[in-house]
């Protein structure tokens, strides 16, 4: 597959009020790859998310999306739903009064299926991520893992172009994140989309990531692939992270 | 997924079962019936709708009114409805209310062929209402307070210190009272009449809410005695109170006669049955058991039978009242002299 | 504006402030036990509290007279007959806010400090909508001219009561409504844009079970204090009403005449439910984005509130007289008058779907759009199964609610249609006291009975 550009962002600014979370982000994400936004609590990656996936408008700066124009400064010009973009949200963000498969049925509602093909469709979703069998249960009656597994099915059911996650692995356990790395990885490839990981978590990132874009107060401090972010490290939470690993090579 | 069958079934049940019920609530068209606007209490008013319904297979769909409101819903909602009326008859409890409407155009001349009121005394010269059975104003009260003796109907003792907030009256702006306060003002005349209700004041006479809180307060003793009407009176003796009923005023100046009047509404949707309701409340079966009543109404008609204890009207010596210009006399008193003396009578 | 006017209207705020107050103390602490709790009796005295919103606020009056012997002070006696009712609308709210938080929540609290930390954070979480409830409990108060004509303590709806009844004036009704009204949103536009923004609640869309009741050591004192306030509150004048039952219990003529109108009642009371629920849902949804337009929502709804029923309900009687007679089966018929009831409640309805809607995640929405979901379909599978144990709650205390507004019964019901407490207080004047009281006894049970039906029928969506 050809390496081309199919995100960029440029100068990119989102303020509320007179407190400006982000300041002039810009990057661009090659198709196919895994790409990380990295970066302390409060340094804007959630909001940027935000602004990929549609759901607010930037106040200065462009998306662009296959080389169309998705956002502008105080405008969405297209839609979320037709930005083939999902989200696995860092609160989830499952129905509470649907099922597991009415779950992912519904985030299949954009797509215009009739009802035979959309259930088929969620039913496989729901399968490839593990959870056959508890298509019937509610959020309230999974244990954590399985709900981020819900999330993860609602947003590869509808083959999305980008997938952008979250802080998805914020409250799993060793055994459970290693599990869903695995699977992200072979999903997002097995569904050719484009993996965009939020997390403040280095070593998370650099597991699933071969790219990563540093953001700290708001501002893009550096971006590359791992090597070259590691070999001069211009963000704190970098220079830190290697400083780790210098000190615990094995860990 | 049963379970959301069913929710989905209860849901849908509930909501056909609401349409339904919605659609059964709406208004019919419907001539079978006659619509009758009553501010007489409705225990006694039924069961006359119900003897019209029996004798006449017509249905009586009655509205009543309620003691809360103060007449409030009923005569605003016959003046609301005025350009195109609902009602056919309105029977009242007092004639100053057919008055009113009499003045805003409401109400339709219709004389009976066979009145109640066959010396036409209570009716309207211009027949806009006919009168039937009355009531009459009285002085409860209650004999554990009050010894039999000192029991006179008499108004004075309203203002007698020895009495002093023991005695109660309604509020004058509403109801038999008002008509009763102005009749006070036209017999007595003005400064006369303002000097008793000053008197009152003086005296902490208390102002309840009505006729029927004044029947509450004397019967349980609260009160030593009040003003109020022979229907509420007698419902407190029959119910075993220690209480005793004298017409008010009957040694002086005259007891005030209340009647009931039947009005024919202007523009009634149903006017034939109307004019044979209004006959019928006429009649002396009516008044007979109007007397019978527990509100033991006393009837206008000579030699209607009535039960012990209920006097004809003819038998009462009356005040000599106009009662369309009561109506005007009242108007100008709610709004100026007696709203501002019954105000006092909050603070 | 005469002196009697505004004297008037100043002890109609002394007897709304009061019953206010007094609501939200006593409302607060009894919602949350009942919401969080499990003691004996919680049930029933859950269902008492709803008898607070079924019996009229002038029976109250009438029972508290007659128990009291002319001994309560004007103010108290007027406040006490209409507490029932803000009592029962703060006791709701506040349970229907506390389910809105969930269990992890609650156990948060419980390690942090035990029972009286969970206490004080669900406080903190409900006071904002208990306040908002006995707000509107005070208005409702304001508007009713009942109870202080009973007790010789008449506010400013008394004195237009006078102006219609006893002057036929309505200009002169009009401009004191005008007056009414204007006190009433400069006092509800800072209490509402205070509180507004506290009505939110937002929460993780991770965290979806919520926190039920829980047992704890005090249950025997709970039970107590929580009986003691519902006796006092209801109780008492309950009592008075009721104290003629032991002379005499006409059942036969009792149930006779309250069978000839419980079907229009029945079906009054549940279209005014749905209706008010329905539309406050709507106005929640619309007003969800700003707290400013919530405000103003509010304070809206507040001055609607304060308007005596009298006033807007001849209005409509005015309006149906001259539209067309084709449209008589909606203007002159039972629809109108559930309309016109639901719209009188409309302000509790908005207040329990905005605390319902507000509480839903922001990450749903987000969600919803992502995916692209229809907001119909949004509202229909998401939104509304959420919010439904409000909205079922609602739709119960408005249509409660509904039957004790005697007067837009009277002005608006179809000839021959009327309601029970319609009968009730048109038969007591001249009524014997027992046959009230009975009256007064089938129309509670029947309404408990109906409450405790429903509940059972909406269990499903609770």
């Amino acid at each position: 597959m050809a390496m081309i550009d199919s995100l960029r962002v440029e100068s990119l600014g989102m303020g509320y009020g007179d407190t400006p979370v982000l300041e002039a982000v810009s990057f661009s994400v090659r198709a196919g790859t895994h790409t990380a936004i990295l970066g302390p609590s409060g340094s804007g990656k959630s909001t940027l998310l935000r602004l990929l996936a549609g759901l607010e408008a930037p106040t200065a700066g462009e998306v662009w999306l296959n080389g169309k124009l998705a956002s502008r400064a105080g405008s969405t010009l297209i839609a979320p739903h037709a930005r083939a973009v999902s989200m696995v949200f860092q609160d989830l963000a499952l129905w509470p009064n649907l099922t597991a498969l009415g779950n992912v049925e519904l985030g299949l509602a954009a797509l215009k299926l009739d009802r035979e093909s959309r259930r088929e469709r969620a039913r496989d979703a729901l399968r490839v991520c593990g959870l056959e069998g508890l298509e019937e249960r509610r959020p309230a009656m999974l244990s954590m893992g399985q709900q981020q597994r819900v999330a993860l099915a609602r947003a590869l059911a509808v083959r999305p172009t980008w997938l952008l996650l979250d802080e998805p692995f914020a409250s799993l356990d060793l055994v459970l994140k290693e599990r869903l790395f695995d699977e992200l990885g072979t999903l997002s490839k097995e569904f050719a989309c484009t993996l965009i990981l939020v997390t403040h978590e280095p070593a998370d990132a650099r597991h699933l990531c071969s790219e990563l874009v540093v953001l700290e107060l708001g501002r893009v401090l550096e971006a590359g692939t791992w090597d070259q972010v590691l070999h001069e490290p211009r963000s704190q939470i970098v220079t830190i992270y290697r400083r780790l690993l210098r000190e615990r090579p094995n860990a | 997924m049963i379970s959301r069958v069913g929710e989905r079934l209860r849901l849908r049940l509930l909501v056909s079962l609401l349409a339904v019920a919605t659609l059964l609530s709406c208004s019919a068209r419907d001539e079978s019936f006659v619509v009758v606007y009553t501010s007489v209490d409705e225990v006694f008013a039924r069961p006359i709708a119900e003897l019209f319904e029996k004798r006449t297979g017509i249905e009586v769909r009655l509205v009543p009114d309620t003691e809360e409101t103060k007449s409030t819903g009923l005569l605003n909602r016959l003046i609301a409805e005025k350009e195109r009326p609902q009602a056919d008859v309105f029977w009242s409890g007092d004639p100053v209310r057919a008055a009113v409407l009499k003045r805003r155009g409401v109400s339709a001349p219709y004389r009976p062929a066979n009145p109640a009121d066959t010396r036409s005394q209570y009716s309207d010269p211009e027949g806009h209402w006919s009168a039937l059975s009355a009531r009459a104003r009285v002085v409860l009260y209650n004999l554990q307070a009050v010894d039999a003796a000192e029991a006179t109907g008499d108004l004075e003792s309203f203002l007698d210190p020895k009495w002093m907030g023991r005695a109660c009256v309604a509020n004058p702006l509403f109801g038999t009272t008002s008509m009763h306060a102005a009749a006070l003002f036209e017999v007595l005349g003005d400064e006369q009449a303002k000097t008793f209700f000053e008197g009152l004041r003086t005296n902490g006479v208390h102002m309840l809410s009505s006729n029927g809180e004044v029947k509450r307060q004397v019967a349980s003793g609260q009160c030593a005695f009040g003003l109020t009407d022979t229907d509420d009176a007698r419902v407190a003796i029959q119910e075993g109170k220690p209480v005793l009923m004298r017409y008010a005023d009957a040694g002086g100046r005259g007891t005030l006669i209340v009647p009931n009047v039947a009005v024919l509404i202007a523009g009634a949707p149903h006017p034939e049955v109307a004019r044979r309701f209004i006959d019928f409340l006429m009649t002396p079966d009516v008044e007979r058991a109007l007397a019978e009543s527990p509100a033991g109404q006393m009837p206008l008609r000579p030699g209607v039978t009535v039960p012990h204890g209920v006097d004809p009207v003819a038998d009462i010596a009356a005040m000599p009242v106009n009662y369309e210009k009561l109506a005007v006399h009242l108007e100008g008193l709610s709004r100026g002299w007696l709203k501002e003396w019954a105000d006092t009578m909050t603070r | 504006m005469s002196t009697a006017f505004l004297a008037a209207l100043l002890r109609g705020m002394t007897s709304a402030v009061a019953v206010a107050l007094v609501s939200f103390l006593i409302g607060l602490p009894t919602g949350l036990a009942i919401a969080l709790h499990e003691f004996p009796l919680r049930r029933l005295l859950a269902f008492a509290i709803g008898v607070g919103l079924v019996l009229p606020s002038f029976l109250m009056a009438i029972g508290l007279s007659m128990l009291a012997g002319g001994h309560l002070p004007g103010w108290i006696g007027t406040a006490w007959s209409l507490l029932p009712i803000g009592f029962a609308l703060v006791v709701f709210a506040t349970f229907a806010a506390t389910s809105n938080i969930t269990g992890s929540q609650i156990a948060a609290a419980r390690l942090a400090g035990g029972e009286r930390v969970v206490l004080q954070e669900s406080a903190r979480a409900a006071w904002p909508v208990a306040a908002l409830a006995a707000t509107f409990a005070g208005i409702l108060a304001l508007s009713d001219a009942g109870p202080g004509l009973v007790f010789g303590y008449p506010g400013a709806a008394a004195e237009i009561l006078t102006s219609f009844s006893a002057q036929y004036d309505f200009r002169q009704a009009s401009r004191q409504c005008l007056v009414l009204t204007g006190v009433v949103a400069a006092l509800a536009l800072p209490c509402a844009a205070m509180l507004a923004p506290r009505l939110a609640h937002g929460l993780l869309a991770r965290d979806t079970s919520s926190a039920r009741a829980t047992g704890t050591k005090w249950k025997g004192a709970e039970a107590s204090v929580v009986l003691s306030v519902v006796f006092v509150v209801l109780g008492l004048p309950l009592t008075g009403l009721l104290f003629p039952l032991l002379r005499d219990f006409p059942i036969m003529r009792a149930l006779a005449d309250t069978g000839r109108t419980a079907s229009y009642t029945l079906i009054y009371a549940l279209s005014a439910g749905v209706i008010a629920t329905a539309l406050g849902f709507a106005l929640a949804i619309c007003a969800r984005h700003s707290q400013r337009v919530q405000a103003l929502l509010l304070t809206g709804l507040l001055i609607l509130l304060a308007l005596p029923p009298a006033f807007t309900a001849l209005g409509w009687v005015q309006l149906a007289t001259i539209a067309p007679e084709e449209l008589d089966w909606l203007m002159r018929g039972g629809p109108l008058l559930a309309l016109h009831s639901g719209l009188r409640s409309l302000p509790v309805a908005t207040l329990f779907a905005l605390r319902a809607v507000n509480s839903a995640s922001p990450g749903w929405y987000a969600a919803a759009e992502l995916h692209g979901v229809r907001p119909v379909s949004f509202m229909r599978k998401v939104l509304i199964p959420w919010a439904a144990p409000a909205l079922w709650t609602s739709a119960g205390a408005v249509a409660l609610l509904s039957l004790t507004d005697i007067t837009s019964a009277l002005l608006l019901h179809p000839p021959g249609r009327g309601t029970i407490s319609l009968t009730i207080l048109s038969v007591m004047a001249n009524a014997p006291e027992a046959y009230v009281a009975t009256l007064c006894l089938v129309y509670l049970v029947a309404s408990l009975c109906v409450v405790a039906l429903g509940t059972r029928i909406v269990r499903p969506w609770l």
